[in-house]
């Protein structure tokens, strides 16, 4: 269980003056199912374009298969099967001939075909055309040419992108099976929360190119500290009260938040009345997984 | 090699039911038919011309057929060279070609080669059509074999230079219209380097110029210069999609 499938270290780039992705070090365990987790443009798509070796990293290796990429190509890209960024696909063709053409270049099996698109559920529409299919179904053959022959390692980068909510569910239910149904580990990348928070048991959150967190989703709830929430009166002297007396006090939304650490909320509710002040409030809150993720990614910009 | 064979077969199939075969095959159809109405109304007047004592009327139609035909290749093999690329770009397809384990170099083997054979079989069926209008012409001559199958070969020298310089210009490009519009200011600009003879052996554009087998013509131009540059170019293609970098 833990041989790292994929494994970067120090991974770097550059464009011109402007770094994308700065000194990343993943580690994706084998049979998990990652989600990479950031907002737009934060550096995922190049980092899976350097995985894939799309790109060369300015510095830094990529590892997969404990095989550096960059020497070991040919035989790596055969156990991975890839989505970049969006589908891609040849509209001219039916779903099955835009298989068969990823067929003949793995010399796999025919049989290889009819399974992939039984996957995903497109064997019905296999003769018809892509350019009549919709986004969702163009999606889902991005992903069978990515299932295509046995492959033991699957990146989807935002599978879900574009669809509506009826199409997400599909994917993600997709996605979710696919490691039951081929064995394969699974990275995925997202700008949604809640889609990796679904999918996945292990996140990688990126921000302007820098690794914030990695680990499973219980580890990155578990950041989310424990905090009293306080409403009194007067706040705002309640508030410089609580500093004189040492705690760290935030003020947000007419409310005040002290870090739990080692508070005792009795003492604390017993200092606050005796001291005149009126406690209408007084609460134990965790963070949920979107503050923890704000938080980390230094909020909203 | 079998994966080179797996790849160019992956070719033909992403070019089915595309434009680019009726453009082969239409092309040197349309450019027959125009020599045939030409000679068709003007072929005593030809024949009377001092200028053209002492050809045969094969001769005269392969010369009459080469001041289009010498615009209409080079245009349309700039076009084949572009929509082959411009379909990986289309849809996104570079990510998904070049993330499978196939070697790049092959990869623009495969494409190159989709291109050539195009041209050829543009280039071939320009011959067939130019027996078949020297026939329906009434020549009093026999058929002449070789000369038009010189014909064909000097020009399948000559494309391989453009086809190495368009590939790679639309690979490195990936607005499509950018190569388009490069590979056509190329062949117009190629009736200006034509005025000299020692500039358009360095000008891929204008070596389908001299493909026309006339003892007036250099057709060591096509042989020589079309064929070395149409592998130096090709290497230098290579090179540099090897090292592309898929944004």
């Amino acid at each position: 269980m833990d041989e790292l499938i994929i494994e970067t270290k120090g991974l770097t780039k550059d464009f011109g003056k402007l770094a994308s992705v700065k000194d990343v070090n993943l580690k994706v365990r084998k049979g998990a199912l990652y989600g990479f987790l950031g907002p737009n443009g934060a550096g995922k798509s190049t980092t899976i374009r350097m995985l894939l070796d799309l790109m060369k990293p300015t510095k830094g290796k990529v590892y997969l298969f404990n095989k550096d990429i960059g020497s070991h190509r040919m035989e790596i890209l055969r156990k991975v099967g890839a989505m970049v960024e969006s589908p891609s696909y040849y509209e001219n063709l039916t779903a099955y001939e835009n298989l068969e053409i990823i067929r003949k270049i793995l010399q796999i099996d025919k049989k290889e075909i009819d399974k992939a698109l039984e996957i995903v559920n497109l064997f019905k529409w296999k003769n018809k055309r892509v350019k009549n299919f919709s986004l969702g179904m163009k999606q889902r053959l991005g992903i069978a040419q990515a299932l295509m022959g046995n492959r033991e390692l699957l990146i989807l980068d935002e599978p879900t992108n574009g669809l509506d909510p009826a199409g997400v569910r599909e994917i993600r239910n997709l996605i979710i099976s696919l490691p039951e149904i081929t064995g394969a580990t699974v990275l995925i990348s997202s700008h949604i929360l809640s889609e990796i928070e679904l999918i996945a048991d292990h996140v990688g959150i990126i921000h302007r190119g820098n690794l914030l967190f990695q680990g499973t989703i219980e580890e990155l709830k578990a950041k989310g500290n424990l905090e009293i929430a306080i409403r009194a009166q007067p706040l705002l002297e309640a508030e410089k009260f609580l500093k004189r007396k040492g705690y760290v006090v935030e003020n947000r939304e007419g409310k005040l938040y002290i870090s739990k650490g080692k508070i005792n909320i009795e003492e604390l509710n017993k200092t606050l009345v005796l001291e005149g002040y009126g406690v209408s409030h007084l609460s134990e809150n965790k963070k949920n997984l979107e503050e923890v993720f704000l938080e980390l990614t230094g909020g909203i910009e | 090699m079998m994966e080179f064979y797996q790849l160019l077969k992956g070719e033909f199939l992403k070019q089915k039911k595309s434009f680019l075969w009726p453009i082969a095959l239409l092309t040197p159809i349309l450019a027959g038919g125009l020599s045939f109405i030409n000679l068709y109304l003007r072929y005593d007047y030809f024949m009377s011309l001092e200028a053209n004592e002492g050809l045969n009327s094969w001769n005269l139609l392969l010369l009459q057929h080469h001041f289009m035909w010498f615009l209409f290749l080079p245009l349309v093999v700039t076009i084949f060279a572009s929509m082959v690329h411009y379909i990986e770009y289309k849809s996104n397809s570079w990510n998904n070609t070049l993330a499978l384990p196939v070697s790049k170099k092959k990869v623009y083997l495969a494409k190159w080669f989709i291109v050539f054979i195009l041209s050829s079989i543009m280039i071939l069926t320009n011959g067939i059509v130019l027996l078949i209008v020297g026939r329906a012409l009434g020549f009093p001559e026999t058929a002449d074999f070789i000369l038009i199958s010189k014909y064909i070969i000097y020009q399948m020298f000559a494309i391989t230079s453009l086809i190495s310089v368009q590939s790679f210009i639309s690979a490195e490009i990936s607005n499509t219209n950018i190569a388009l519009a490069i590979g056509f200011v190329g062949v117009a600009s190629s009736l200006f380097f034509a005025q000299s003879e020692g500039l358009s052996k360095f000008i891929p554009y204008a070596h389908t110029i001299y493909t026309l087998p006339d003892p007036t013509i250099n057709t060591n131009i096509p042989i020589q210069y079309g064929f070395s540059f149409g592998i130096a170019f090709l290497l230098i293609g290579i090179f540099f999609f090897n090292r592309k970098e898929i944004g």
